[in-house]
Parts: structure tokens; C-alpha cells; sequence
């Protein structure tokens, strides 16, 4: 595409009004005539305080349809004119791609209990394909851990030596490991800040499953050099690595759908974007001055920490004048997504969470109204659901009260009586405009793939792409009562003052997906999806027969989430090419790699499943290298504290008797982050004879021992 | 076999401790990355005859326990022929010492000369000797106070916009009555 330097310090102040009001009054004109006929629907029958709740409701969830296909329509507009001119990608010439770039650029991830060998490889691919890019000289990379799980932290502090061994990184690659993980992520990453901030002038903020590649981070250096007002410049990760279904699902439907939906979310936002979270760049020097997230007032499930803490910093940064943009329309950046149902929840749990605390954020002084914006938009994404299983409800209600009165339909004239509409035709009219909404985005999507013939054979060609098409908007279709389930339920909870736990995710492949997993998790609602069909079926049948995808996808929630969660399956059709992505047809060197580097890692774990639940502490007492990596990197002790010998003693007493067990996971974290116990333990636990050992360590000691056990023959005894 | 100073020691009758002490020295050898099974044999064997001798001479320690002191003492040995001034009696030192060990990449590429009677080679002293971890770069301290939250309704947050306040707002709410003001209409036609 020739297209003309875009210089965002030179656009106009209105221009972003004025797409904004554009947006609106599509949005208007598209919610306008379903509402109207909705309306009209419940005045031919006669209106009743049930029929204004379900109209209300019907009205702000087709509010939020209409937005996205709006929002799809100016996206597929533009692409199809070229692309927009106001992206920040188009700020840059050939010529800047050629100049030189001297900015100090720490490129951190923060992690937290995640799989150690997809954290490392992860940033290997990284940091290797800045060196290729020729950039290392002003990148530093920093491993920002919060760990709790010995097995994770200890495996991360033995990883991270032989990574920079192996890359010769040293002074390249940092760990930092907090001592007490104030304030979560943010806390993390506002420690960083505090420690070395100043060293840098950006910083790029990497999930523990990202992947950037060097082109894509130093694309994104230079487009700070080159806009001195952005603040932020947040990427858009495509979703990849997925092995199950649903994983695969994902990241299909993101890599075809997104390039429309993201040009349209562009098109309104502009500079005053979203940041979230990772797979972005950020301006060190106002990030510290001015994004330092205070405690909320309260208690509760609005008060005391900001949980979701990407929105806030963002309006934080375009409170204080610096603009905030979203990188359309650049490749290299990536990132992994949950591979089962029931992750996917877990997942949604934590940011259901964070969201509704934002309700706060809307009357906030000083914040911008797209920002306003941005926290409405993350609500309702959320509390859509249960207003939608309201909106079920009200309508079986409607349903359930005309059978009860007995009486025969005779609906009065439409509003529309030039058209001839009879009430089922008005009706299946209405159904018929709403899925065309709903499916707006997918077809634009495809028609705009459709002119482009090497993306297009990326997915695998039209003869696996529509069928994969087809799939995915079944599963769709049938996961979304499930969500919606799901998401009314957290909603309940958080309102409830249940606290969220932040773990990790559960995202490595291999982990075993039983099916108790998902009974236990869908069983409520399948009884609820039978209750549901039982009393529609008894109200009325057609009824039932228009929620039948309503009540399917409950009914059999629990195999779906086990089908769907099945690597089997998911690498069954990836050999038959469905859901077939172009990161998969033709990978990246960097994701090639990481998968290789992946497989070969995960077929390499040990361990008995004895030792499994406590390797890591097993690694700091007993390996010469780990322990003494693991000491190092404990900070020196200052004074003991009056009889925290005596305890430490105690403990590391009952550690070598006892074994791991027979401590609480406080009092192995308290061993662990002791210096001084930890060289105890090493050398009393190779010196003590084994008669004097926990059965547990003598296990241990045989990982090293060189002699097998004798033969067995019929003459052993 | 012709290993010498295996051919030349006194074979001791076979006693499970003992036993017990050979294998945990070969053990800790062998955690270190020494996997050559002749060296491990005969550092083994080196270090428990010095060990017997310990108890021989008196001391009522385990087998284990003397064996290993020993080994430490084989290995500090081995440190100070490798030019390392390191207190191996202090476990602390020794921590530091394993630490120049596996970044010198002793496991992976000197495996067969840790504790071996050739000398050590002056690459592998020099990585030894110049070792260090950097956990992290040189400090530089940033003060990062909390953003200033006050809720209450307010106006927009920036002062560039704040300052250019158009009439595109009052337009675009004109312009969106309009429009609901014409589905209005056209409900109302119908009714």
C-alpha cells in the first residue's frame, strides 16, 4: 500500500469526535429498527411492566451487538480503501526503519508460578530474535518473579543461569525475585520501575506466554522515538501455539476476525487507546511519574487493590497528556491463550473481577472519556451475561404468562402495515436482523480475506477455511450459554465480597483434562440447562425450540468442554487443516523454534511423582549448582532476629527427619529464603547417613546414585 | 583393570556403612557432572581409604559423615591447585565455589578434569577465577509515588482537549436525538 506518512501530532483535535459520533449514529441506525420492532411486537399483544423490562434489556444488548458490528463495518471500510490513515504504524517511513535508534529498552516479563520451560524458551525466542535484529546492545531483559510455588522458583533461578550461560547473556538477562508480591502484577512491574526505571527510556512488557520477535519490538522503539507524545503503544497479540480445540478455536477466529474488528477499534480510539497489559510499549519516564496505582478506598469487592490494572494506567497516562495507541496492522507479536473451557473461566474469573471494580473509574476525576469509555465497554462485556440470562428469563416469563391465561394470539396490526407483516413474519424478521448482526463481523471478515489470495491459502484455502468457519461458529454458538452461566456466576460472587485467587494459569500442554474436571464444573449447569428444557417444553414447545441452542449448550456442557479441551482432537483436525492459521501453516523461525525447544524440554521431566510436589526445594537442598545459585541470589541477612535460629534449626531438623510434609508450605518458603539454612541443609543432608534421613531424601539421594538395584532372579531373596 | 591405586589399596571386608559412604560420595561426585565411571571409581575409592584412615585414627563420626568432610577437603584441594582461594572448610565459601563451578560450565564442558590429578586447565581457572552473577544492574532509585484518585463527576483529563472545547459534542447529542427522535416519529405514525 502507498500510503502518506501519518503524523499523529498533526491531527486535528476533532478528529476523533468526529469518528466517535460516526460510530454512534451507526450504532443508533442499527439498534433503532430492531428495538422499534420489538417494540411493536410487544404493543400488537399489549404491553405489560414485563414486556418494558424485556424490551429495556433487549435494547442494551443489541446496544452492544450493534457496536461490534459497527465497529466491523468502518473496519472493513477502511481496509478495503487501503487501511486507515490515522494508524501509528503508518508514522514511519523506510527511511526512519533505516535510521539509527540509540534508546535504552528493558524488555520485562513478570511472572508468577507459570511453567518454567515456556517462561525461558519463551524469552530465548525472544531475546534471539533481538539479536538478529541487531538490537541487543540496547535491550536489557528482565525476568520480574513473584513466585510462590518452590517448584516454580527454584526451577526459574537454575533456568535463568543456564539461559544466560548457554546465550552468553550474562549482563544481558536479569532475575529479579520479590520477596513478598505486593500488589500483584502491577506491583511487580511498579518495582522494576522504582529499582531501574531510570536506566531506560521504554519498556516493553511481555506476558509469560509472549512472544515478540526483535523486528516487532524494535519497530515499536521506533515508533516512540518518532511520536514524543505517545505514551503507550500497545501491540495486538495474535493467539497461537493452541493444541486442543478450543485453543485452536481461539486463535482461528481471532487471526481471521481481528484485522476487521481491530481496524474498526482504531478507528474511534486513535489516541486515546487501551493498554492491555502486555505485548506493549511504554515511555519509562511518565509511566513513573504518573501510573502508580493507589489502594481504592473501601473494602470489598470495589475497594482496597486495583485488580485489573492495564484500563487504569492507561487513563492515568492520557490524564497526564500523553497519548496511548494501538499498533494495528504489525506482525511478530504473539501470545498463547487457555486451552480448555474451564481455564477459559478461571481466566475470565480474574477479569470479571478487575472489570467490575472499574464501575469505580467512571466518575473519576480528570480521566478522559474514552477512557470512561473503555471501563463501560469492559463492564458490560461482562455483565452482558447476566443481563442476557435476565433477558431469557423475562422472555419465558412473557411466555409462561400468555399459556397461563389460555387465550388465543390475535395480534393487532404493525406499525409497519404497508409491509403486510404477520406477527410470526415480524418476529422471524427481527430473529433474522439480530444474527445478521451477530454474524456481521465473521462475514465482512471473510469477504475481506477473500481479496487477499496469499492470506487466504495461509488458512488453508476456501475448502478448509469455510468448514472450519462453520465449526467454530457452532462451538461458538454452544459455548456462549455456557459463559454466560459462568459469568453470572462470578458476577454473583464478586458482588458477593468472594475474593478472587490470582494462581496461575493452568496453560501447559500435557496437563491431563479428565473428565471429573468438567462435571465438577459444568454439573450445575447441565441440571440447570434439563431444568430450563423441562419448563419451556411444558410452556410451550415453539418456545423451546428457539432456545434450543440456549439449552443444548448446557445440557451437554460437560462433554462439550471435554471434547473441546482434548489435544486428540485438536491435533486431528489440524492434520485435516481445520482451524488452520497462517502462524501455523507458515510459523515464524521464532515459533518453530519455541515448539521445538518446548518438546524437547517437556520430554526431558523426570521425577517420581513422590519427589514432583516439593522438586524444587528437593534442587536447593541437594544439588551442589541450584543450591548454590539459589544462595546467591537471596538477599544477605542484615540481624537475625532474637531465637529465628533456634526455629530455623528446629525446622531444618524436622525437614531431614520428617520430610517436606511434615512442614507447612510457610515454613519451607521461611527455610528456603534463609541463606544461611539453606547451606545448612545442603551439607548436613549429604553428611547425615541415610538411617538418620526422611524416607522421602533417601528417595531423593537415589536420583544421583549410580548403582541399580541387584536383578531380581528366582534366586534373589 | 590396571588402576593403580586401586591395585594398591588394602581391601577392607564389606561392611554396609562403608558401603552406604562410597555411594554417597559417588553420589555427590556424580551431582557435580563427574559421569566418567573410572574417575568416579577411583576419586571414590581415594577419598573413603582417607576416610577409613580418619576412623582408623579415632574419630567416631559416621562413614558418611567422614567421607564427605573429606570430599570437601579433595575438592578444596582441587580449587587451590585450580589458583582458587577459597575457605572450603565454610560452607558459605563453598556455595561460591560450586557457583564459579557451573559458570565456568564445569558440568558441560570440564566434567573429566574436576578432581582429575591432571592439571587444571588454564581456561577453565580463568573462567573460574573471573565468575560472577548479575542478578540485576547497578540500582538507580526512582521515587514512584500513588496517582492522585478523587471520584466524583468530572471533566475530561486532558488539558490540551479541556482547553479546545468544541461545539462537536452539543452536534453529535443533536444529531443522535434526531435520529431517535425519527424512530420516534415513525412508531408513532404506526400507532
Amino acid at each position: 500500500m502507498d500510503c502518506v506518512k501519518f503524523e499523529p501530532a498533526q491531527l486535528s483535535p476533532h478528529e476523533a469526535a468526529r469518528r466517535r459520533h460516526r460510530i454512534v449514529t451507526i450504532v443508533l441506525l442499527l439498534t433503532g429498527p430492531a428495538v422499534l420492532t420489538m417494540a411493536d411486537l410487544h404493543q400488537r399483544t399489549g404491553f405489560d411492566a414485563w414486556k418494558f423490562l424485556h424490551l429495556a434489556l433487549f435494547a442494551l444488548l443489541f446496544l452492544l451487538v450493534a457496536l461490534g458490528a459497527a465497529q466491523a463495518l468502518v473496519g472493513y471500510v477502511l481496509r478495503r480503501r487501503g487501511g486507515d490513515p490515522c494508524r501509528i504504524v503508518g508514522s514511519l517511513d523506510s527511511a526512519d526503519d533505516q535510521g539509527t535508534i540509540l534508546a535504552p529498552t528493558a524488555v520485562v516479563m513478570p511472572i508468577c508460578n507459570e511453567e518454567v520451560a515456556r517462561v525461558i524458551e519463551g524469552l530465548r525466542a525472544v531475546y534471539e530474535s533481538v539479536g538478529r535484529s541487531g538490537r541487543l546492545a540496547e535491550c536489557h531483559f528482565f525476568l520480574l518473579s513473584d513466585s510462590t510455588d518452590p517448584n516454580c522458583w527454584i526451577g526459574e533461578e537454575a533456568a535463568w543461569l543456564a539461559l544466560t550461560r548457554r546465550l552468553g547473556a550474562q549482563g544481558r538477562i536479569f532475575y529479579r525475585k520479590r520477596r513478598i508480591g505486593i500488589n500483584k502484577k502491577a506491583g511487580n512491574i511498579a518495582d522494576f520501575c522504582r529499582r531501574w526505571g531510570k536506566l531506560y527510556r521504554y519498556m516493553v512488557v511481555l506476558d509469560a506466554d509472549s512472544v515478540m520477535t526483535g523486528d516487532a519490538i524494535v519497530r515499536l522503539v521506533r515508533l516512540m522515538e518518532r511520536n514524543r507524545r505517545v505514551g503507550i503503544i500497545q501491540g495486538v497479540p495474535l493467539l497461537v501455539n493452541g493444541e486442543t480445540i478450543l485453543a485452536r478455536l481461539q486463535q482461528f477466529a481471532s487471526r481471521l476476525y481481528s484485522p476487521v474488528s481491530v481496524a474498526g477499534l482504531n478507528y474511534w480510539q486513535l489516541s486515546e487507546a487501551n493498554y492491555w497489559g502486555h505485548n506493549a510499549i511504554i515511555r519509562l519516564a511518565p509511566f513513573i511519574r504518573h501510573c502508580s496505582l493507589p489502594e481504592l478506598p473501601g473494602s470489598g469487592p470495589f475497594g482496597g487493590r486495583i485488580l485489573s490494572h492495564d484500563y487504569v494506567e492507561a487513563a492515568l497516562m492520557r490524564r497526564a497528556g500523553w497519548e496511548v495507541w494501538l499498533a494495528t496492522e504489525m506482525e511478530g507479536n504473539y501470545e498463547e491463550c487457555p486451552a480448555t473451557l474451564i481455564e477459559f473461566a478461571q481466566r475470565d474469573r480474574r477479569w470479571l473481577q478487575g472489570n467490575l471494580q472499574h464501575a469505580r473509574f467512571l466518575v473519576a476525576r480528570g480521566f478522559h472519556g474514552a477512557n470512561r469509555a473503555h471501563f463501560m465497554l469492559g463492564i458490560l462485556s461482562y455483565l452482558a451475561s447476566p443481563l442476557w440470562l435476565v433477558f431469557l428469563v423475562v422472555s419465558t416469563v412473557i411466555a409462561a404468562r400468555f399459556a397461563a391465561a389460555g387465550l388465543v394470539l390475535l395480534p393487532g396490526r404493525s406499525f409497519a402495515s404497508y409491509v403486510h407483516w404477520s406477527y410470526p413474519a415480524q418476529a422471524l424478521s427481527l430473529f433474522g436482523y439480530t444474527m445478521t448482526l451477530l454474524f456481521l463481523p465473521k462475514a465482512l471478515a471473510l469477504l475481506d480475506l477473500r481479496s487477499r489470495r496469499e492470506d487466504l491459502a495461509d488458512f488453508g484455502g476456501r475448502r478448509k477455511l469455510l468448514p472450519g468457519v462453520a465449526l467454530e461458529s457452532l462451538i461458538f454458538t454452544l459455548l456462549a450459554p455456557v459463559l454466560m452461566l459462568f459469568h453470572t456466576w462470578f458476577v454473583i460472587l464478586t458482588l458477593a465480597g468472594s475474593k478472587v485467587s490470582w494462581g496461575a494459569q493452568l496453560r501447559e500442554r500435557g496437563a491431563a483434562h479428565a473428565w471429573v474436571e468438567p462435571v465438577v464444573a459444568h454439573g450445575g449447569q447441565t441440571v440447570l440447562g434439563l431444568i430450563g428444557a423441562a419448563l419451556v417444553l411444558r410452556i410451550d414447545p415453539r418456545l423451546a425450540l428457539w432456545m434450543s441452542p440456549i439449552l443444548a449448550g448446557l445440557i451437554f456442557s460437560i462433554p462439550f468442554s471435554y471434547l473441546t479441551g482434548s489435544r486428540t482432537l485438536g491435533r486431528a483436525l489440524r492434520r485435516r487443516g481445520i482451524f488452520e492459521t497462517p502462524e501455523e501453516s507458515r510459523p515464524l523461525p521464532e515459533l518453530a523454534q519455541l515448539d521445538e525447544a518446548l518438546a524437547r524440554r517437556r520430554q526431558g521431566l523426570p521425577h517420581s511423582p513422590e519427589l514432583a510436589a516439593n522438586y524444587g526445594l528437593l534442587q536447593a537442598v541437594l544439588d551442589p549448582y541450584v543450591n548454590a545459585v539459589h544462595v546467591s541470589l537471596l538477599r544477605a541477612k542484615d540481624e537475625p532476629a532474637p531465637g529465628s535460629e533456634e526455629r530455623f534449626i528446629a525446622l531444618r531438623r524436622v525437614l531431614l527427619r520428617e520430610g517436606p510434609r511434615a512442614l507447612m508450605p510457610r515454613d519451607r518458603t521461611a527455610l528456603l529464603m534463609d541463606a544461611d539454612s539453606m547451606h545448612a541443609l545442603h551439607h548436613e543432608l549429604w553428611a547425615c547417613p541415610s538411617a538418620q534421613l526422611a524416607a522421602w531424601w533417601q528417595l531423593a539421594l537415589q536420583h544421583y546414585t549410580r548403582v541399580a538395584p541387584a536383578p531380581q532372579t528366582a534366586f534373589s531373596r | 583393570m590396571n588402576s593403580p591405586s586401586l591395585a594398591a589399596a588394602p581391601l577392607s571386608p564389606a561392611d554396609p556403612d562403608w558401603d552406604e559412604a562410597f555411594l554417597r560420595v559417588q553420589s555427590y561426585l556424580r551431582s557435580h557432572g563427574l559421569e566418567s565411571p573410572v574417575l568416579l571409581s577411583q576419586i571414590t575409592g581415594e577419598i573413603i581409604r582417607d576416610a577409613e584412615a580418619r576412623a582408623a585414627a579415632g574419630r567416631t563420626d559416621a562413614p558418611v559423615t567422614l567421607a564427605m568432610e573429606v570430599t570437601h577437603a579433595f575438592i578444596g584441594a582441587w580449587f587451590a591447585r585450580a589458583g582458587q582461594q577459597i575457605d572450603w572448610a565454610n560452607e558459605r565459601a563453598r556455595a561460591q565455589g560450586r557457583l564459579a563451578l557451573i559458570i565456568a560450565d564445569l558440568p558441560g564442558r570440564w566434567a573429566n578434569y574436576f578432581l582429575s590429578p591432571e592439571p587444571v586447565p588454564a581456561e577453565l581457572a580463568a573462567a573460574m577465577t573471573s565468575f560472577q552473577i548479575l542478578p540485576g544492574p547497578e540500582l538507580s532509585l526512582s521515587n514512584m509515588p500513588p496517582a492522585l484518585l478523587e471520584f466524583g463527576f468530572a471533566e475530561s483529563g486532558d488539558p490540551v482537549l479541556a482547553a479546545k472545547k468544541t461545539w462537536l459534542p452539543l452536534r453529535s447529542m443533536v444529531s443522535w436525538l434526531f435520529i431517535v427522535g425519527l424512530f420516534g416519529v415513525a412508531w408513532a405514525a404506526g400507532h
